[in-house]
């Protein structure tokens, strides 16, 4: 099986800036499986549209986030959900393109809450991916202490 | 430098192909979209890669004259594309050529008839920014009061005096290609007497720009022949690079009716075989004007170098014995020692009282009258140059018995031995270039006692009449005196090699004007000797041949051309305009096409839509042969050297023309000169000048 290199969410106590992954080893580790699905997918959802010149529709809305003044929190949720559903349309189309084995394939990928954090203008969201071997994961993002 | 332009498509090609090579030389990894791995070693080096990438494709297309080519119809943009090719064509050593000066004849008007000089300096503007200058090699450039032609008004009122004058741009290119008109200023250090002003009658077309990139392609495809004077392709192609004037060529070797270089005679009588060896290239440049001045019944040494000529002036002059005493064409002149190879036996051609000529084509080996002879030695000279004369082998003795060479009392000027030196009474020798057309024979320091043929405006003898046979003499008045011009070695016309000679002496006292100078201004081509030294050069030449550049053998036309105007025309036709540019047409026609009446007809009526109808009319023509006769021709139908009697051509002066001592008045006669000479109408060239092309209204 064909390894990528892995990445990981940078701690929240360890966050500069807008670095939130970071390879953080003293070597490359190679990934595979249901956490290799978990990498792109987490890069594709976080990757603001745009940035990239050449394949601009690549990322979501949900990238653009970080950094941005957020007034509406009730928007937050619907950014969320839109840009969860661009990253599971764009993934499936990179599991196609790409060939990858089943436990890299996406099955799906939904909200599993969303809390927002009016003290701190942020909000906490967990999302479950599932591959298609079943395996589920579920990742965190939050958007820590506004500074 | 070329700018590299990177397109998306470039990038997703760089990106498809990094990932393809990436994943068949690192089968473990995972290259696929979405994953840190693309970003990483993929999308990373996308742009340098598609950078480098498209300036390879880049410079591999710079590097093919057939992708260029391709480029350009395209209608794709190649930056620097001249320079591209540039680079490529100095891989054959081809460099652009440089464009070429306009070249025109201008109409100059004057207030008076008399001789005027003008300076090679002296700038003829004809708008404020384009300057031309007197296309000649000769400074200053003379206009004899003969060539100037009265202008009248319709009431015969004498206006001024005219005379065309060849003139050439100051720069090359086709900025000085102006419409005809009016030169604006002239600018004379010295002034020009009697000068009113200069026009152009026809618009000039000859100037070139620098040659462009698709000429450029269009020539490198005779290019890619081998670098050397071998062929027709490769002498057009070396010549051409070397010589930017040269327009065209036309390479003649074995085995083409007009290589008769080749022939060689003198192997025994009726042995007329082809040895091969030989070839001419023949070239079209611009004309230009040049003169040469020399002693009339002078020694001149030929043109070709041939050491043909032999002298004993003891023998011939100081005895009473002279070789046509004793000696016949066809005897052996036996060289027992004092040049090389000697000994030798040369078959003797021609018979004089002091001097005996071999075949030029079988020369001595060396030129007695040109080493270093002690005439002092005692009791014969040393190198001491012995012969005899005879035609029985092995001795060669019989008519004259061995003999030494012994300075003369009575002739000690006449080189003694071998030679090169020729001398004639009454002649001149040119120098060995092409001849077009002859525009001033003079003798400029005439006797007294020739009064009735001196010019009284310019105190010299002008020579008016070209003749085919001994000048006649002495005549009654000016406008009757002939000179005849001869070229000793046919087979080499208009080339560097030409033996030309002019006569003025006459047939009844060919010594008539020994000893005073003649001046002869011609016609020749632009750079030609240049040319011809090149063809010649040692690190050049074919070294197994005898390579030899000639121009055309000229054709002038004269015509009178009939014609009537539309009852709609709402002008009249500048006959003076036609005349300049029917001349222009005839000189810058195809060589190698045919000209006819129709195409002078169908010329002057495209240029003049008031025309409404060209009556048929003959066109008279005179061709400079290259044994120095003119033939005369008329046709109503093509221009030809030859009577065919389908193709409307009559030979005019069949009686005045002689070849093998007989007139050459038939068809199969004129044949066999032409086939002597090795002409045919692929090596003449059609030229006229305005003068002698006019024009009648029929009413």
């Amino acid at each position: 099986m064909a390894k990528d290199i892995h990445f990981q969410g940078v701690p929240q106590s360890d966050v500069t800036g807008f670095k939130i992954f970071t390879f953080g080893y003293q070597t490359a580790l190679k990934v595979d499986g249901a956490q290799s699905l978990v990498n792109r997918w987490a890069k594709t959802f976080v990757t603001p549209k745009g940035s990239d010149p050449l394949y601009p529709d690549e990322g979501t809305i949900f990238g653009s986030l970080y950094g941005a003044n957020i007034s509406q929190q009730a928007d937050i949720k619907d950014i969320v959900f839109v840009a969860i559903s661009d990253a599971n349309t764009q993934v499936k189309a990179q599991d196609i393109e790409g060939m990858h084995p089943q436990s890299e394939r996406l099955q799906s990928a939904s909200l599993l809450s969303y809390t927002p954090s009016p003290s701190t203008a942020g909000f906490e969201v967990w999302i479950k991916i599932v591959n298609q071997a079943g395996v589920q994961a579920n990742l965190k993002f939050d958007t820590g202490v506004p500074r | 430098m070329a700018t590299i332009q990177i397109l998306d498509s470039d990038l997703q090609d760089a990106e498809n192909f990094l990932v393809e090579y990436l994943t068949e030389q690192v089968p473990e990894a995972a290259f696929g979209k979405g994953g840190a791995m693309r970003d990483l070693v993929i999308k990373a080096f996308t742009y340098i890669f598609a950078y480098l990438r498209s300036e390879v494709t880049s410079i591999t297309d710079r590097q093919s004259l057939l992708k260029i080519t391709d480029l350009i119809n395209s209608g794709a943009t190649v930056d620097d594309v001249d320079q591209a090719v540039d680079e490529i064509m100095s891989n054959w050593f081809l460099t652009r050529k440089g464009g070429g000066y306009a070249r025109t004849r201008s109409r100059c008007h004057f207030t008076q008839k008399t001789t005027v000089s003008i300076s090679l300096k002296d700038s003829f503007w004809r708008t404020a920014d384009y300057a031309f200058y007197i296309d000649s090699t000769l400074d200053p450039y003379v206009i004899a009061e003969t060539e100037f032609l009265p202008v009248y008004d319709t009431r015969g009122v004498l206006i001024d005096y005219v005379v065309d004058v060849p003139m050439v741009a100051s720069l090359r290119g086709t900025s000085y290609n102006i419409a005809a008109g009016v030169f604006v200023r002239v600018d004379s250090e010295k002034g020009i007497p009697y000068f009113s002003y200069a026009e152009n009658l026809s618009d000039i077309t000859s100037g070139k720009d620098n040659e462009t990139t698709p000429e450029m392609i269009d020539r490198a495809q005779t290019a890619i022949t081998v670098r050397n004077l071998i062929n027709n392709r490769s002498c057009d192609t070396v010549l051409r690079e070397e010589f930017t004037n040269i327009t065209e060529t036309l390479t003649i070797g074995m085995g083409e009716p007009e290589m008769v270089r080749d022939r060689k005679r003198e192997i025994a009588p009726h042995i007329d075989i082809h040895t091969g060896g030989f070839f001419d290239t023949y070239v079209e440049l611009p004309l230009t004007t040049t003169e040469d001045t020399g002693v009339v019944g002078g020694y001149f040494a030929r043109t070709d170098n041939a050491i043909c000529m032999f002298r004993d002036p003891y023998l011939t002059y100081d005895s009473s014995w002279v070789f046509t005493t004793g000696v016949k064409v066809g005897d052996i002149l036996y060289i027992l020692s004092g040049i090389k190879d000697a000994p030798i036996g040369y078959p003797i051609t021609e018979v004089y009282d002091h001097e005996l000529v071999v075949s030029s084509s079988v020369p001595f080996t060396e030129a007695y009258d040109e080493m270093e002879v002690d005439w002092t030695a005692i009791p014969f000279p040393l190198p001491t140059l012995v012969y005899s004369i005879g035609h029985m082998s092995p001795d060669f003795n019989e008519i004259l018995p061995i003999r030494k060479i012994l300075p003369s009392v009575a002739a000690p000027d006449v080189p003694a031995g071998t030679s090169r030196h020729i001398k004639n009474s009454g002649v001149v020798m040119l120098t060995g270039q092409p001849v077009q057309s002859i525009s001033t024979v003079e003798i400029t320091d005439p006797y007294s006692s020739d009064a009735a043929i001196i010019n009284p405006s310019t105190g010299t003898i002008l020579f008016n009449n070209r003749v085919n046979s001994d000048p006649i003499g002495p005549m009654v008045e000016p406008s009757l005196t002939q000179y005849r011009v001869q070229v000793l070695n046919p087979t080499s016309g208009q080339s560097g090699d030409a033996v030309t000679l002019v006569q003025v002496g006459y047939l009844s006292d060919p010594g008539h004007f020994d000893g005073k100078t003649l001046r002869v201004a011609y016609q020749t081509l632009t750079g030609f000797q240049d040319i011809h030294a090149y063809v010649r050069d040692r690190d050049v030449r074919i070294e197994a041949a005898n390579h030899l550049v000639r121009a055309r053998h000229p054709v002038w036309l004269e015509v009178a051309i009939p014609y009537r105007l539309k009852p709609t025309a709402t002008g009249t036709v500048d006959t003076d305009s036609a005349s300049v540019f029917l001349a222009d047409y005839i000189n810058n026609f195809d060589p190698n096409d045919d000209l006819d009446m129709s195409d002078l007809a169908t010329q002057f009526r495209i240029q003049y839509p008031d025309v409404g109808a060209v009556f048929p009319f003959l066109i008279y023509y005179y061709l400079h042969a290259p044994d120095g006769q003119i033939a005369s021709f008329s046709t109503s139908d093509i221009v030809s050297i030859f009577e065919l009697g389908s193709n409307g051509v009559m030979l005019l002066n069949g009686n005045d023309i002689t070849y093998a001592g007989a007139f050459v008045n038939t068809s199969g006669a004129l044949n066999n000169w032409y086939s002597y000479m090795g002409i045919t109408d692929r090596t003449v060239r059609y030229r006229a000048l305005s003068s002698m092309i006019t024009f009648y209204q029929r009413t």
